[in-house]
């Protein structure tokens, strides 16, 4: 990004997502620039959140478990299929025959995060309707 | 556990009043949530609600949430219990950035019985074991 007084250039910008913002941008009668601080501005606002950096060190450890379950789920679905599993600390805890046993266990035995799943669920990430009202600070 | 109408806002919100539970049931919390036709998850809690009853300890697969306008915004999913007066019924808490408000969506609304009748500012809730 170079800045240069009031003009900032940013590189590898998409290029479609460019052209539809400007689209829209035209039809509100808007500046591109006014576009570009309000993104800023929501951006900065979710990270303004108090307990981002909890968000931050779940994250990390549910990218290190979710690599576990992508890997392995397939074959358990195969294996296990009913039972429940659980991931933490980058590797599977164990597969339980009930709900409550595998919650239980990642509790005493798992702290920065843990998968506790019904093996043979979509592991996807599907879309959820939210309401409204749904509020950022 | 109780229903009611909040009069902080204006038109006035459907509100119930219920106990949270971990999976494991060893902690707890009671919360106020604006009951929410429009959401279609069990409930949504902010993520110090959510951190403070542990349920990272008990997540899913995220999830993509989508608003009315189609804005969308990344959830993470845990197993939650809510207690009506001694009624367990589990569901689904979600979470993310920012969330500030408690809802209860039609997840939870599907297991038991409501009546609202705004007029007269009252609420009848029922949970069948």
């Amino acid at each position: 990004m170079e800045v240069m007084g009031k003009l900032v250039a940013i590189k590898n910008i998409d290029r479609e997502l460019y052209r539809r913002v400007k689209a829209i941008a035209s039809l509100e009668e808007r500046t591109i620039g006014s576009i570009i601080n309000e993104a800023l501005r929501l951006w900065l606002s979710l990270r303004m959140d108090k307990m981002y950096d909890h968000w931050l060190r779940i994250e990390e450890a549910y990218k290190e478990n979710y690599k576990v379950l992508v890997e392995k789920y397939d074959d358990l679905c195969k294996k296990c299929k009913g039972k429940y599993l659980v991931i933490c600390n980058g590797k599977i805890l164990g597969i339980f025959n009930d709900c409550k046993e595998a919650t239980l266990n990642a509790y005493n035995k798992c702290s920065r995060h843990a998968f506790v799943m019904k093996i043979g669920d979509s592991i996807k990430e599907e879309e959820i309707e939210l309401g409204f009202p749904v509020s950022f600070p | 556990m109780k229903a009611y109408f909040s009069q902080s806002e204006k038109p006035k919100v459907p509100m119930l009043d219920v106990t949270v539970y971990n999976p494991p049931l060893n902690k707890k919390v009671r919360l106020n949530f604006i009951i929410d036709t429009g959401f279609a998850g069990g409930i949504l809690i902010p993520l110090d609600t959510y951190v403070s009853l542990n349920l990272h300890l008990f997540e899913s697969t995220k999830k993509v949430g989508k608003l009315a306008t189609g804005i969308t915004i990344e959830l993470r999913v845990s197993k939650a219990i809510l207690d009506f007066d001694g009624i367990k019924i589990p569901c689904h808490a979600y979470t993310s950035l920012g969330v500030s408000k408690n809802l209860l969506g039609r997840e939870v609304l599907e297991k038991i019985k409501l009546t609202c009748i705004p007029k007269q500012d009252k609420m009848l809730v029922e949970v069948d074991p």
